[in-house]
């Protein structure tokens, strides 16, 4: 009698654990989740399985769904990142990300990076306009390499709605096998 | 009757045609695996190809704006070089192999060498001193496991590659001193042995050097090689971090390739190593090229090149 009591307890309790959890959508598994707010934003991920049984190698893309304007600049949170899930030793990863979007009239795009703005010509029809690719590698044994930044467009009267993508390639060495490895994702 | 046995000799022939063309369609559009990767072709005097060594993979410059034109960019298709100045590179895509080995010639890449098993194998440069190459040969089941691990001499007479005949094991890098080859060999629990081989013999018997080699480049300048110590390059009483790319020059000079951490692009950094004296570099890096006793470092908007004495030294920079 006690023990069927004590399983009822049970059942109840992991219902109310159930209940009282925030339900999560499926995207939001993505590590590439930032802390705090929930942000409504895009992402994707691909995965190359390593040749030989080393292992997958993942490039996770995720950038904000919509985009904060202040005066003329529209700005999102963007964050890429390079996974190696496997037994060995990695010697290097890399994440390597660029943007791009069509604008016209001279209006420019960064990533938040030195050096990364690139503008269009002063012309009114739309052009595709690409930031220089930039990297971060780890080279210290982690298996995982990551960044983040603020995408920045303006002015943006001149940047075509729905026009923005982000692309991060991933690469891996790993020790022990002379072969590079890359993998792709965009959104 | 008749009919009936008509028109099923109709059906069958009909289905017979049907399925040959089926096949022929299949294998048609099979992937007809040329000689290995694509490779930028130059369409103007200004535009050469070099290699981006952080990258691996070969850049299409153009000298007159100073800008990178197109690269080797389908994906795991990588470029390999030889940690010594040499023209010579290994291509090949990290799924499919399809390896070969190439020349840069006058900023144009020449094929030397088709591996005859491109499914199979795979072949990375590890030593030269411009007159002996040596290679890694990889030889893979078709599930991408390795079989063997050799090291090939390339003939330039007979064109081919030839295995020495007691050299086996998880080679990883190779160093020439004088003709003598020394390469790692990582054992299953992960420690590095140091070996040596008469290299003008293939029918050497390797000599075990050393048990407890360091993780790490295998370099070797001036008649001896390089030890590496808690991820630094020692030489005599200097040391100088080890970086993702570093190369060393008969006489002394060290480049090292490496992401530059305000930019995010790739630096440049060239030193001698006799002194650790930092004689030059750059910035915004998209690819080099060897000069006489010197190094052009083509760079997003300006070209750097960095000259040295025959006997190691500062030469002159130009910018």
């Amino acid at each position: 009698m006690k023990l069927e009591w004590m399983v009822r307890m049970f059942v109840v309790a992991g219902l109310g654990l159930v209940a009282v959890c925030p339900v999560v959508a499926a995207d939001d598994n993505s590590s590439l989740q930032p802390l705090g707010t929930y942000v409504p934003h895009t992402n994707t991920s691909q995965t190359l399985t390593l040749p030989g049984g080393e292992g997958t190698l993942t490039a996770n893309v995720w950038r904000s769904f919509y985009a904060s304007q202040t005066g003329n600049a529209l700005t999102w949170e963007w964050q890429v990142s390079a996974v190696y899930a496997g037994s060995r030793s990695v010697e290097w990863i890399r994440t390597q990300w660029y943007s791009q979007a069509d604008l016209r009239n001279g209006a420019s795009i960064s990533m938040g990076i030195s050096g990364d703005s690139a503008s269009a010509s002063y012309s009114s029809s739309w052009q595709t306009v690409r930031t220089p690719t930039k990297y971060w590698t780890n080279n210290n044994g982690a298996k995982e390499s990551d960044y983040r930044g603020n995408l920045v467009i303006g002015p943006a009267v001149d940047y075509r709605q729905g026009s923005i993508v982000t692309v991060n390639t991933a690469s891996v060495k790993l020790a022990g096998d002379p072969k590079t490895y890359t993998i792709s994702a965009g959104v | 009757m008749k009919r009936v046995r008509r028109w099923e000799t109709r059906t069958s022939v009909s289905l017979a045609v049907f399925g040959a063309l089926l096949i022929m369609t299949a294998c048609g559009s099979q992937p007809a695996y040329q000689n290995s990767v694509v490779i930028p072709r130059p369409s103007n005097n200004h535009e050469n190809v070099i290699e981006d060594p952080v990258d691996q993979r070969f850049v299409l410059y153009d000298e007159e704006n100073k800008a990178a034109v197109s690269w080797t960019n389908v994906p795991n298709e990588f470029v390999y070089n030889f940690a010594t100045p040499s023209d010579v590179y290994t291509v090949g895509n990290s799924l499919t192999n399809h390896f070969s080995i190439v020349r840069l010639v006058n900023g144009k890449v020449q094929t030397l060498d088709v591996l005859p098993d491109q499914a199979h194998e795979a072949v990375f440069p590890l030593a030269t001193n411009g007159r002996m190459m040596f290679f890694l040969l990889v030889h893979y089941r078709d599930d991408g496991t390795e079989v063997w691990r050799h090291i090939v001499r390339w003939d330039d007479h007979s064109k081919a590659l030839s295995p020495f005949e007691y050299v086996d094991g998880a080679i990883e890098q190779g160093a020439l001193v004088g003709t003598d080859l020394y390469y790692t060999v990582i054992r299953p629990d992960r420690s590095v042995w140091l070996y040596r081989v008469d290299g003008t013999r293939l029918d050497a018997r390797p000599t075990l050097v050393s048990t407890r080699w360091a993780d790490g480049p295998l370099l070797s300048c001036e008649g001896d090689l390089l030890t590496v110590k808690g991820h630094r390059l020692m030489f005599g009483s200097h040391s100088l971090p080890v970086r993702a790319v570093n190369l060393v020059t008969p006489n002394g000079i060290l480049v090292q390739f490496d992401e530059d951490e305000n930019s995010l692009t790739t630096r440049a950094d060239v030193y001698e190593l006799r002194d650790g004296r930092r004689i030059g570099g750059a910035i915004n890096v998209e690819g080099f090229q060897w000069v006489q006793n010197g190094i052009q470092l083509d760079c997003k908007g300006h070209i750097e090149t960095v000259f040295w004495s025959e006997t190691g030294g500062i030469g002159e920079i130009h910018g």
